[in-house]
């Protein structure tokens, strides 16, 4: 029987990219009972916030670079306690069928620690881990989470 | 040629009555003039006979110290869609319609040799057309494909809506036009569970991206993987009700969507899940990380996947499937980690960190016992995370949520004023989660759901 040409049919599994979106701020809110009155202050005026993490005494959240005296304006109003630090980014591992994966986390600690990179903040979606640090690491970053995963140079977005 | 590919699940065809309403639609589609393929899966769920977990429970009591294989566990579990699948042929051919059952390998499906999740490499669609080309409706067993060397593989979970989905993509580049129609127990893609929000609404048309990121957070009505392979390959899928007479939900490209982006698109709940959180206050960005790395490798050593991971602020946190935690803690528990080095002259010559997990923490204090004798050379740091056992995710998902300024903070600020505790939260391009106590769940979803407007009387976004 003569064959149809075949078709390619799946995204790849596994680690295919790295990306990293820079020009960015982590924010810190030490006013554990006025964060909700922030976000929605922040929302208010139209400043877009991502990655929240709620933590003990605190909440963190990422803003973009251009935002940060906004940020600060807001919360001085609110009143509520905000600690800004500047120039951070996040590298991101990007894969397919992360929650069929087990161990991504771990190899990207390894990477990453063993590169001298702090972390400062993790999150994870189904599709990619997140890693925030600072941007003066983010080449060092890059490089090691290419090796650890065996990607080409060039397979950052 | 016009090409239908009809996806029926266990529910659809596990009864003589729901397979002759399953029969139904079939004919309906040859009867419109498409020419049909129709992806069966196995009948019925656990428990019933030929069931995938049926088969699966049959080959794992033979021995459960031994594993099977896994190829020969895809050789067993492959019969159960090719059982359902030559059964609910015979039932179209004994209305007299001109049928032929096969095979995932007989249909072209090529797989790679991983056993039990096999991914589709491609498919050769040419014996497939020549069967519809006369005039057969071509029936074919779904979750399953062949190896180039022909050895059966499964497509792991979700894997008839993948065969579908697939099918469709294959024959498109040959036909004149492909829809997939993906059969099932409720209407179509719902804005919340029907089962705790009653008025949950079905979407007339969703992305693909809104569908596949439902299922990733809990909705089951396609498999993220089926939806994918749709929008790779832009077939448009459909998701019906096998058991009722109703549009259904139309799944295709974003820009065609019914709503112009951005929209709430639905509420969701998933999993059964753990919380864990380890504070460490006084310690070192560096020996914070070393801890973390050595948890994260322990649980990576034995596969168990890790959720909601945050770090930073005098801890790091996750969670992880409720099933695992018996083994989490017996890793964890008691686990002694280096940290940072001290002088070398005199003691403290260093801090070692000693971790422990909640009331199961029996594995740290006996390794606290051990170490009491170094305690006056070194530092010993003691960790005890907490534990939060009954939780789930609750998730409200929406295209374009940096166009919808404050929606998030609407989210927690319902659930705040309901006093629903949040754990932690995570957001990503289409959803945005929250990880609270299971008891929270229902009310969770339900408030949301209201909230953002998404039922029958509301304006979904």
């Amino acid at each position: 029987m003569e064959h149809s040409p075949g078709t390619s049919f799946e995204k790849e599994r596994g680690v295919h990219a790295i990306q990293v979106r820079d020009d960015l701020a982590l924010a810190t809110c030490t006013t554990p009972d006025k964060w909700l009155l922030l976000l929605k202050a922040l929302a208010d005026n139209g400043i877009p916030v991502f990655h929240l993490k709620l933590h003990d005494s605190s909440i963190t959240f990422i803003v973009r670079s251009e935002y940060v005296d906004r940020v600060l304006a807001v919360s001085d109003a609110v009143p509520a306690v905000t600690v800004i630090e500047p120039n951070v980014a996040f590298v991101s591992v990007v894969a397919g069928a992360m929650r069929d994966l087990s161990g991504i986390i771990a190899r990207i600690f390894d990477a990453l620690v063993g590169a001298g990179v702090q972390i400062l903040q993790t999150g994870d979606a189904h599709d990619a881990v997140h890693c925030l640090i600072r941007e003066e690491s983010v080449a060092t970053a890059v490089s090691a989470l290419q090796h650890e995963f065996e990607l080409a140079a060039g397979g950052v977005a | 040629m016009r090409v239908m590919v009809q996806k029926f699940g266990g529910t659809s065809v596990a009864t003589d009555e729901s397979r002759a309403l399953a029969a139904d639609r079939v004919a309906q589609a040859v009867e419109a003039g498409w020419s049909v393929v129709v992806v069966v899966s196995a009948i019925g769920r656990k428990g019933a006979p030929y069931a995938t977990d049926t088969l699966l429970g049959l080959l794992n009591g033979v021995d459960p110290q031994v594993s099977p294989a896994p190829r020969e566990s895809d050789l067993l579990l492959a019969c159960g869609e090719v059982i359902s699948t030559v059964i609910f042929a015979q039932t179209l051919r004994a209305r007299g319609y001109e049928t032929i059952a096969l095979t995932g390998g007989q249909a072209g499906i090529i797989t790679d040799y991983e056993y039990t999740n096999a991914r589709i490499l491609e498919i050769q669609p040419a014996y497939l057309l020549q069967q519809l080309g006369t005039g057969r409706i071509v029936f074919v067993a779904g979750f399953q494909g062949a190896t180039e060397r022909g050895a059966i593989t499964t497509l792991g979970r979700g894997g008839s809506d993948t065969t579908a989905s697939a099918l469709g993509a294959a024959v498109k580049p040959h036909v004149e036009h492909v829809e997939v129609e993906i059969y099932t127990d409720v209407d179509g893609v719902k804005t919340a569970d029907p089962r705790i929000v009653k008025d949950a609404r079905t979407l007339a048309v969703a992305s693909y991206a809104e569908v596949s990121e439902m299922a990733h957070q809990g909705a089951k009505v396609v498999h993220p993987r089926a939806a994918e392979i749709a929008e790779i390959h832009d077939v448009p899928l459909w998701v019906k009700s096998t058991f009722e007479e109703a549009p259904g939900t139309l799944i295709r490209r974003t820009n065609t969507s019914e709503e112009t982006s951005p929209r709430i698109t639905g509420v969701t709940s998933t999993g059964k899940l753990v919380y864990l959180r380890f504070p460490l206050p006084d310690v070192s960005d560096t020996d914070r990380a070393k801890i973390e790395r050595e948890v994260y490798r322990l649980l990576r050593n034995e596969e168990i996947s890790i959720h909601l991971s945050s770090t930073g602020n005098g801890a790091f946190a996750f969670a992880v499937v409720r099933e695992h935690l018996g083994r989490v803690a017996e890793l964890i528990d008691g686990l002694v980690i280096p940290g940072e080095l001290g002088p070398r002259t005199h003691p403290p010559y260093g801090v070692i960190t000693l971790l422990g997990i909640g009331s199961k923490g029996r594995g740290m204090n006996a390794q606290r016992t051990l170490l009491a004798g170094a305690s006056s050379l070194v530092d010993i740091r003691v960790v005890e995370a907490d534990l939060v056992e009954n939780c789930t995710m609750v998730s409200v998902i929406a295209t374009g949520i940096d166009d919808i300024p404050g929606i998030f903070v609407k989210m927690l600020g319902v659930l705040d004023e309901q006093g629903v505790w949040l754990y932690q939260t995570a957001d990503s391009e289409f959803s945005m989660s929250v990880l609270i106590r299971e008891a929270d769940s229902v009310r969770a979803v339900r408030t949301l759901h209201e909230a953002f407007h998404l039922g029958n009387a509301g304006t979904c976004g």
